[in-house]
């Protein structure tokens, strides 16, 4: 008897608790991973790890030491991470992973009115948060936090010795969890200000450079340095500098750029909290 | 609370709210002095726009918390305890809503896993529901694709993955064409028929109310303005009929008027006659026979729910 002539069919099973994040987390995951183009937004993403792995095989093998003088950065471990996590080109193409995967995941929701969809089910807004939040963060995690600590175990395969000291590994750590942390949150952020998704997108990229130009403009009309600190890419070597105990490029704290950075990252949080509250209610 | 939810389960009450109140920050007061409890069974929820339905469904789910008073599903606190609550519910929303990039399966086992089913579970009773609600040819096509007929399908699907205790279903008809309505509340009804689930039905179609539910419930203005059985009023009350006369009505309708009874002209020389309570319909025979007007017509008309809906909201404003 097919179901239909059955009618209503009960379910025998029990209800979870609690699993909701975890649920919009792979679901999140699976969904970025099926788009077009994914494979090469993530394929970009890997060259930074392929060209430092490349560095790193250089820097061990004596018989490649003529290549050497060109990798300026293998002076010590300190300070080839400190290029790992702070060039140029792993932020552009980090930022365009978060866009790529992130824009759409509360503004999405909010086009397609699916929060009432969500918050109908036993779902806190926390895990909602929590779960797209992973979703966003579990990419940009592979290529910093991943990437990271393959170099390190890759420098001990090549030296044949214990690969790097606890300060700096402690830095690998910190610094891709801080800098996937605020990139995740950013991407949130803006995600949930609007129901466009090409808006949200073209915000997110452009904040890096906007925030660079009024920092540089700032600066250049006051003679003072400390207004780089409005620019998000001059803080975040100066974090970089400071965790890896490098020489800043700034002359300003790099204290206060951390403080920086902490501050908008939570001024993002806070926001993207009060927005789905308020979302949650207008459902 | 595990005593109030034992008590609420022996005494088969599934909703129970005590002098709710909700006003909108900066807004109206919109549910005033709320109180109602639901036994097991189909109500419906009738009201005109703005009367306080949804409002009170945004309550019983916890995206809002109510300003004053206390309420409980199935002896679960609303305010204390919204994920439990909705642990026990499967929600049905009137918006046009979805999750892209989802096939009907795949979102039907997403809210199922989301509700707390196992992915496998989940994903199986995902093709049982959707093949209830009748979606079986289309359970692999992307939800963005759908009509607004199947869309409304695939959402009473999604509401009844996890297989709640309660359904609410808000205005589970609207947008459907004849056919679609007629389906939708086909299913209703054969949820209904099973007796297995509570439903709470929010309309202002009075015809789905009459033909899906037990008993309603009519608000206006953030109040209960009356209750009423399905049945009762199927059956009606007989407070209402039509006369007619042989001869000048006059003197017949004078006496009715002057013992208390509500007349007005109706159609082919008859007369449509509201009676008070205190007056029973045989009395009519006995007036008409002392006002020398011998009846030549006489019927009960039934109390239908529109005249219910009409009359109760007309007296509330």
């Amino acid at each position: 008897m097919i179901v239909r002539e059955q009618g209503y069919v009960r379910w025998q099973g029990e209800l979870r608790r609690g699993g909701g994040w975890k649920t919009i987390f792979l679901a999140g995951v699976r969904a970025i991973w099926k788009r077009r183009f994914a494979k090469a937004v993530l394929v970009a993403n890997l060259l930074p790890f392929v060209f430092y792995l490349a560095a790193l095989y250089v820097a061990t093998k004596p018989e490649l030491r003529m290549f050497t003088h060109l990798v300026r950065l293998l002076s010590s471990d300190a300070a080839f991470f400190h290029s790992f996590f702070t060039n140029g080109f792993s932020y552009f193409w980090l930022l365009v992973l978060c866009i790529f995967g992130g824009a759409d995941l509360i503004a999405g929701d909010l086009r397609h009115h699916s929060f009432v969809l969500y918050f109908s089910r036993p779902l806190s807004r926390w895990q909602y948060l929590l779960g797209k939040f992973a979703a966003v963060a579990f990419f940009p995690l592979l290529f910093t936090l991943g990437a990271g600590l393959l170099l390190v175990v890759f420098k001990g395969l090549f030296s044949g010795t214990w690969p790097v000291s606890l300060p700096v590994f402690g830095g690998v750590i910190g610094m891709s969890l801080g800098v996937t942390l605020f990139y995740s949150a950013m991407t949130l952020f803006f995600s949930s200000l609007s129901a466009n998704v090409r808006l949200v997108s073209i915000l997110t990229f452009l904040v890096f450079p906007l925030t660079e130009t009024v920092g540089q403009a700032a600066r250049a009309l006051s003679g003072n340095s400390h207004f780089l600190l409005l620019s998000l890419p001059e803080n975040m070597p100066q974090v970089g500098a400071l965790i890896f105990r490098q020489p800043l490029r700034q002359p300003f704290s790099p204290f206060l750029s951390l403080a920086v950075l902490a501050g908008v990252a939570l001024l993002f949080a806070g926001v993207v909290w009060w927005r789905t509250g308020r979302l949650m209610e207008a459902t | 609370m595990a005593a109030l939810r034992s008590k609420s389960m022996e005494n088969g009450t599934i909703l129970a709210l005590d002098d709710i109140g909700f006003t909108y920050p900066k807004g109206p007061r919109v549910l005033e002095g709320f109180s109602l409890t639901l036994g097991e069974g189909v109500f419906g929820l009738l009201g005109p726009n703005g009367a306080g339905k949804t409002t009170l469904m945004k309550l019983l789910l916890g995206f809002l918390k109510p300003s004053t008073g206390r309420g409980s599903v199935f002896g679960v606190d609303i305010g204390a305890e919204p994920l439990e609550v909705r642990r026990r519910i499967g929600f049905m929303p009137e918006s046009d809503c979805l999750i892209p990039g989802f096939d009907g399966v795949a979102f039907t086992a997403y809210l199922g896993e989301l509700s707390g089913m196992p992915r496998r579970e989940a994903i199986r009773r995902a093709h049982d529901v959707l093949y209830y609600v009748g979606l079986e040819e289309s359970r692999y096509r992307r939800v963005e694709t759908y009509s607004t007929g199947m869309k409304q399908r695939l959402k009473l699907a999604a509401a009844l993955v996890h297989d709640p205790r309660l359904l609410l279903l808000d205005e589970p008809t609207s947008g459907l064409d004849p056919d679609g309505r007629r389906e939708m509340l086909a299913l209703i009804q054969d949820i209904a028929r099973r007796g297995t689930l509570n439903i709470v039905f929010s309309t202002h179609l009075l015809t789905d109310v009459e033909e899906t539910c037990r008993e309603v419930v009519i608000l206006n203005e953030g109040r209960i303005v009356a209750r009423h059985s399905i049945e009762a009023l199927g059956q009606g009350t007989g407070t209402t009929v039509t006369v007619g006369v042989v001869g000048d009505p006059a003197p017949f309708l004078a006496a009715v008027q002057q013992r208390g009874g509500q007349v007005s002209e109706g159609e082919h020389g008859l007369f449509l006659v509201v009676l008070p309570r205190e007056l029973p319909v045989g009395e009519l025979f006995v007036l008409a026979r002392t006002a020398g007007r011998p009846l030549r017509h006489l019927k009960p008309v039934r109390s239908t729910l529109e005249e219910a809906f009409l009359r109760a909201v007309g007296e509330s404003a």
